[in-house]
């Protein structure tokens, strides 16, 4: 039967070939759409786990994204670090800080302002030069650590000087700037093209900032033991700290991602339409066959094919063009996928780490899925004509 | 074996009543060619509609076997068609992108026969019917005698015991008219009912009995 439905459909190449066209350009979208449904979110979540911290703690009530301070950050962090199944915090700022370089003019970077004891930072790493002393990150200093982008961009490098402007209270500008030395250039986790980030001590940022209130941050990580309960953890910050809101990764993400970048409800809008498109194709390709092959059907019953296997033979040939259209669309969307990708990733601010699409074996099969379903329910209509054609009606037809 | 029982088929079209049977009753033997002619609408094709169990009738009954077929259901109608009925029709019906064995071999695909065995058939009646050379062409690659042959064939397939004809050679020259005449002729010495609806005299003299229709009435034989 699937033979016969396949000779049926190869029958008219050119409307084949365009129909097969249509459609997988539809199936390639619909891929496309499921791999971006919860691509941004895992890629944020994959960059946050590798960072090691899976705690972090903000003003209870404040959006992750509005900047409230956390007073005594570092008195905190001290508390949390005594905690048996903590390895490890630290509090974290991020401000937008003035910044002019060999005699250029001023321009703002993202700084992030820290403070801590460990080896490396968990949200960049050191491409060249040496990263800040440990007096350096506990104390005020005048060394800073710049992001790779910038580097290339100003043609930067360790050891070169670098002058920041202080703000005063109410945002006005001091005129006497700070000179600053390049200690080194690292990765930011977070980096997008050509962004200009910067790292330096909390102490050092809170005061560029004219942040006056006493020893705050935006955020604390923290660093479970990986063989301990990262909800018991949670759990017991949160009983000591009730002012704080504890994310673990998932609901951090699920913070900060959605309101951001709702991709997964473009994405779900994306999928029906493309899912409609692969719909009507397939239908108007078969009922357009079943239209033209009455005559044909009338034979097949009058000689004893029984209704379900003219059923069938429309059936399959919907699903027979579902699966050439998703055996073509679904490399033409992976690679389309790749190349959005690489568009979005040229966005300014956005992270070259982060990635829009991802392949992964449920949005593989999702599609699969949906293309199926999709197939059968474009396929049902007109197969279920070809089954109740009136054969007596068909003949007098056809003899007319 | 296949027998009509006061037959009567009434169409409406709107309002109207048609009446294309009235009252047929006649027993087709096994080994007899049967033609029924007469002029347009004298009911020829509907008595082949219900004898093949196509249409049913609005009053009166078809015997095939001891089964009465208005009282089996549409499937069950088809599945006798399948085996028990071979079809020819004026148009032949052959599906265009299929090669003449193949459109042979479609109710054989039908009945689940399998592929060796169906080959075998085929090859079998390709060479009866002398389209062995033709064997891998498609319909609109052959002449409308040629067609018929293999619409013949394919009726053929499942060896059923009855073969009905509606306008066999409608659409064919003298002589292919001859050679299909000879042919459904033969079919009848091997065994078979055969039945034709005709408005040809040449094909329905090759036949046993001639019967003559007349307003949905058998008005000689």
């Amino acid at each position: 039967m699937i033979q016969l439905a396949f000779r049926s459909l190869v029958r008219h190449k050119s409307r084949l070939i365009l129909t097969i066209l249509a459609i997988s350009s539809s199936c390639a979208l619909v891929f496309d759409m499921f791999m971006l449904a919860n691509g941004f979110q895992k890629s944020l979540t994959s960059v946050l786990e590798n960072s090691g911290y899976q705690l972090r703690l903000i003003p209870k009530g404040a959006n992750p994204l509005s900047g409230s301070l956390i007073q005594q950050a570092n008195k905190i962090v001290q508390t949390i670090r005594k905690f048996p199944s903590v390895e490890n915090a630290f509090p974290l700022s991020l401000g937008i800080l003035p910044v002019s370089y060999q005699k250029g003019k001023v321009q703002f970077i993202e700084a992030f302002g820290f403070s801590g004891k460990f080896k490396n930072p968990p949200f960049y790493k050191i491409l060249s030069g040496e990263n800040l002393s440990e007096k350096a990150v506990s104390e005020k200093s005048n060394e800073i650590i710049i992001s790779r982008g910038f580097a290339r961009k100003e043609k930067l490098s360790p050891g070169d000087l670098v002058k920041i402007y202080p703000f005063s209270r109410g945002f006005s500008l001091i005129k006497k700037p700070k000179t600053f030395r390049i200690s080194a250039v690292a990765f930011f986790n977070l980096e997008g093209t050509g962004e200009k980030m910067a790292a330096l001590s909390l102490k050092t940022l809170e005061t560029l900032q004219g942040n006056l209130s006493r020893d705050p941050a935006n955020v604390i990580l923290v660093k479970v033991d990986p063989a301990e309960n990262i909800k018991e953890v949670s759990f017991l910050i949160k009983k000591r700290f009730p002012n704080l809101r504890i994310y673990n990764i998932p609901e951090f993400v699920d913070a900060i991602a959605k309101p951001v970048f709702p991709l997964d409800a473009v994405s779900l809008v994306m999928r029906v339409v493309a899912s409609c498109m692969v719909f009507l194709f397939l239908f108007i390709f078969l009922a357009l066959t079943v239209q033209e092959s009455k005559g044909e059907l009338a034979g097949l019953k009058s000689i004893g094919f029984q209704s379900t296997s003219c059923f069938l033979i429309v059936f399959l040939q919907g699903l027979l063009l579902t699966l050439s259209g998703t055996m073509i669309g679904i490399p033409f969307g992976y690679f389309l996928a790749q190349y959005l990708n690489h568009i979005f990733q040229g966005f300014p601010f956005v992270p070259e780490q982060l990635h829009f699409f991802i392949l992964t074996p449920s949005s593989l099969i999702f599609t699969l899925i949906t293309l199926f379903l999709v197939g059968s329910a474009a396929g049902f209509i007109p197969a279920f004509q070809a089954s109740r054609s009136n054969l007596l009606q068909i003949l007098h037809e056809e003899l007319e | 074996m296949l027998q009509a029982l006061d037959l009567h088929k009434t169409y409406f079209m709107g309002k109207e009543e048609i009446h294309a049977l009235k009252g047929i009753t006649f027993s087709f033997e096994t080994e007899t060619m049967s033609a029924f002619v007469g002029p347009s609408g004298s009911g020829k094709s509907s008595l082949l509609h219900l004898l093949a169990g196509i249409d049913l009738p609005t009053k009166g009954e078809v015997h095939l076997n001891g089964k009465t077929l208005s009282g089996l259901s549409e499937a069950e109608r088809t599945r006798v068609r399948l085996r028990q009925i071979g079809l020819v029709f004026q148009r032949f019906f052959l599906l265009p992108y299929l090669t003449a064995e193949e459109n042979i071999e479609l109710p054989l695909l039908e009945a689940g026969v399998k592929r060796q065995e169906r080959k075998k058939r085929t090859r079998e009646l390709l060479n009866l019917f002398e389209l062995e050379n033709r064997a891998n062409h498609r319909p609109w690659q052959i002449s409308g005698g040629e067609k018929q042959r293999i619409a013949i064939a394919r009726a053929l397939a499942n060896n059923p015991p009855i073969i009905l004809a509606d306008e066999p050679t409608g659409e064919l020259d003298e002589a292919n008219t001859k050679r299909i005449g000879t042919i459904l002729k033969n079919l009848a010495k091997e065994g078979k009912i055969v039945v034709l609806a005709t408005h040809n005299l040449e094909l329905a003299q090759q036949a046993n009995q001639v019967i003559l229709l007349r307003d949905g009435k058998i008005e000689k034989k």
